[in-house]
């Protein structure tokens, strides 16, 4: 009796160790390679648009593809911080404590993708000075993560794991062309 | 036992420390994620506000006075700011938020450096406080006490010095210039001859300036100009000078020749500077790092007690020029004290009042590298310190150097573009500047910052221009030459032409202490 009940233990324990353990270690590297696409996939999107001045359709399309091609699904959060004051002057008020002080003005991907869309190059120009980040969450549960909640579960909205982040000032003015 | 009850108990052992293993193993691969993350966000911090003040400097004709600098800066500490929080992934908080995990930030100039740090205020209630202020700005000085003579060197990232103080306790002089070996040059009416070869002549030069038109449209132009007292004079083709003043032209009565003396002027005057310096003994005794005096003005330093180099004895052994010369090496070490100093003094009171702050951890300098401080000793640059953020199980500590290679601060040995005949602008090193120039070609040279773009604000629109608006060379400008610029190297032809330029440049540089200069 103890014989059998400590066999089917053994063979509980055998089967986790060698199909479950492997299949979590692989999709975590899978997440992994996921997060390093999607990691360099943002920056030379972002890079791009710091270089060129400009937010095209075309690059826009082109990295939500590339994202697309891990196979997970994602958040993107771009923000456009458009600096409404020449940089030259600096100062539009003119009290001590303000010297110095960028003004900036925010624009959100809903405002982006539609200013893409509205325009008839499908180009939004940005200028010198501006400033740029993109953000992108996975929205999907991929396997290593429904994996790793089998054996502890993480809830709550912030459970992605393959996230990037980059961003930085426009470095030149874009034109329509 | 059976080999199941083995297996079993084996596997009971091993699967919680396989686990805890892997757990720990992630926190700590987490950790360097997070703060090479955080790296990344400060050297990208870093950089943009190096871009900021040279984007602010450059299109400011004021950016050599004093408080207009220190607007700029102001701004560029602003923009490193914003783009912090960007990189951090909080691109909406305000500067406050981040504010308190920066514990300085370091401008280094051409003759001295800010630093950003908190320090105590006190406001209009009379309430003290601490917060973020940029302080004002130091020289790299050190003070010499040698028996009577007390004298303060102030240094530069160049040849050029300031020396003030008392000479055998009664004659107070105040004196500044470019140390030059004296050797090196003979002097004569209209033209200076260095190293026995090369001739440095007036020249002609000319460059593209943007000006309102008589219909007040905004035009660019290319006239001929000189300096008359460091200012750009231009030329009319009525033969007439003006100035240019906001985009107007303003007549001036000058009347002497077309062609520019500066770098004749430059070699004159660092040739008497460096002749008076000479007649000195008083002060080159003076002037040796065994009787340097710490910014307490009591104490010596320790690392110079036995340190007897006759700093401003000049000789060919002592070339200021160059790098390895005893000037040069006291120079950079005085550099680096001043800096550590002040800095440490900064993250003292930092600390010392970090509760003040909004933060309580406890902020260590880190300690630069030698790469670094090489950096820091030999160009324009922005040094950004941050600390306290959670990195997991440990605190982040860590600071980001940028450079900044394109200002109107210092013209440093690279600084100088060459102009060919054929619309292209040149590295000094380059060979097809050689080919050209031993054509016949007639070349001009011009410091670096003069061929990138420039804005000016007219019409409520914002234009942009090149005072020189040539090409760059595919071999040297645009695909950078790997070659170290080496020039005793250079063509005989070229190296007359880079000296020539880059007296004139550094002749013309602002400074604030041109009045204690011997015209």
């Amino acid at each position: 009796m103890g014989d059998t009940l400590i066999t089917i233990v053994a063979i509980f324990l055998a089967a986790t160790l060698m199909f479950v353990f492997p299949l979590v270690s692989i999709s975590e590297r899978n997440d992994d390679i996921s997060q390093l696409g999607v990691q360099t996939a943002t920056v030379e999107f972002v890079d791009n648009i710091r270089t060129t001045g400009k937010i095209t359709q075309t690059n826009y399309d082109a990295y939500v593809q590339r994202l697309a091609t891990t196979g997970n699904s994602y958040d993107i959060e771009m923000e456009v911080k458009v600096l409404d004051e020449n940089p030259g002057k600096k100062t539009a008020q003119t009290t001590q404590d303000k010297i110095g002080e960028n003004i900036y003005y925010s624009e959100f991907t809903s405002q982006i993708e539609q200013k893409l869309r509205e325009s008839t190059t499908n180009t939004m120009t940005l200028k010198e000075g501006d400033m740029i980040s993109v953000n992108v969450k996975n929205t999907n549960t991929t396997i290593g993560q429904m994996l790793k909640n089998f054996f502890y579960s993480i809830s709550g909205n912030d459970s992605y794991k393959i996230a990037a982040q980059h961003g930085g000032v426009v470095m030149t003015n874009g034109n329509n062309r | 036992m059976k080999l199941q009850n083995m297996t079993v108990i084996f596997s009971i052992i091993i699967i919680p420390i396989t686990l805890i293993l892997s757990a720990y193993i992630g926190t700590q691969i987490d950790i360097a994620v997070l703060q090479q993350r955080y790296d990344t966000a400060l050297l990208d911090a870093t950089h943009d506000s190096v871009v900021a003040f040279e984007l602010n400097t450059m299109n400011n004709n004021y950016s050599s006075n004093a408080d207009s600098i220190r607007r700029d800066i102001k701004a560029t500490i602003n923009t490193f700011f914003s783009s912090l929080a960007i990189g951090l992934g909080i691109s909406g908080a305000s500067s406050t938020q981040i504010i308190p995990y920066i514990p300085a930030i370091v401008f280094t100039m051409y003759d001295g450096y800010y630093i950003y740090s908190p320090h105590e205020y006190i406001d209009e209630q009379g309430n003290t406080g601490y917060r973020h202020i940029l302080k004002p700005y130091i020289y790299y000085a050190t003070r010499y006490v040698n028996g009577s003579t007390d004298i303060v060197v102030n240094y530069s990232l160049d040849n050029y010095i300031t020396i003030y103080g008392y000479v055998n306790g009664t004659q107070y002089i105040s004196k500044s210039g470019y140390l030059i070996d004296i050797n090196r040059v003979q002097i004569s009416d209209n033209e200076v001859i260095l190293d026995n070869n090369i001739k440095i002549q007036k020249e002609n030069l000319k460059e593209n300036i943007a000006i309102k038109d008589s219909n007040n449209n905004i035009v660019y132009k290319e006239y001929p100009y000189k300096y008359v007292n460091n200012k750009k004079v231009y030329k009319e083709a009525d033969g007439r000078f003006f100035m240019l003043n906001n985009l107007e032209k303003i007549y001036t009565t000058i009347q002497e020749g077309d062609e520019d003396d500066s770098a004749i002027k430059y070699y004159k005057e660092a040739y008497n500077f460096s002749r008076w310096l000479k007649s000195q003994p008083e002060i080159i005794n003076a002037v040796i790092p065994k009787n340097a005096i710490k910014s307490d003005n009591i104490s010596k330093y320790d690392e110079f007690q036995n340190d007897n180099r006759r700093i401003l004895d000049i000789s060919s052994n002592n070339n200021p020029e160059l790098a390895f010369s005893n000037f040069t090496q006291h120079k950079r070490e005085i550099m680096k004290i001043s800096i550590q100093e002040n800095l440490n003094n900064a993250i003292a009171v930092y600390n010392k009042h970090s509760a003040a702050l909004g933060t309580n951890s406890n902020f260590q300098l880190p300690i630069l590298k030698e790469t670094d401080w090489e950096k820091i000793l030999t160009n324009v640059n922005i040094v950004s310190f941050m600390q306290g953020m959670p990195v997991a199980t440990k605190i982040y500590n860590n600071y980001a150097i940028a450079t900044s290679t394109n200002n109107k601060q210092y013209i440093s040995p690279t600084g100088i573009n060459f102009v060919d005949n054929q619309n292209t602008y040149h590295k000094p090193n380059c060979p097809i500047l050689k080919t050209n120039i031993n054509n016949g070609a007639n070349i001009q040279a011009y410091k670096k910052v003069d061929f990138t773009k420039h804005r000016i604000d007219g019409d409520n629109k914002i234009h942009y221009y090149y005072k020189h608006s040539e090409y760059g060379c595919y071999q040297c400008i645009i695909n950078s030459l790997n070659e170290e610029l080496e020039i005793s190297n250079l063509d005989i032809k070229i190296k007359r032409i880079y000296y020539q330029s880059l007296a004139r440049e550094r002749y013309n540089l602002d400074r604030v202490t041109k009045m204690l200069e011997d015209k």
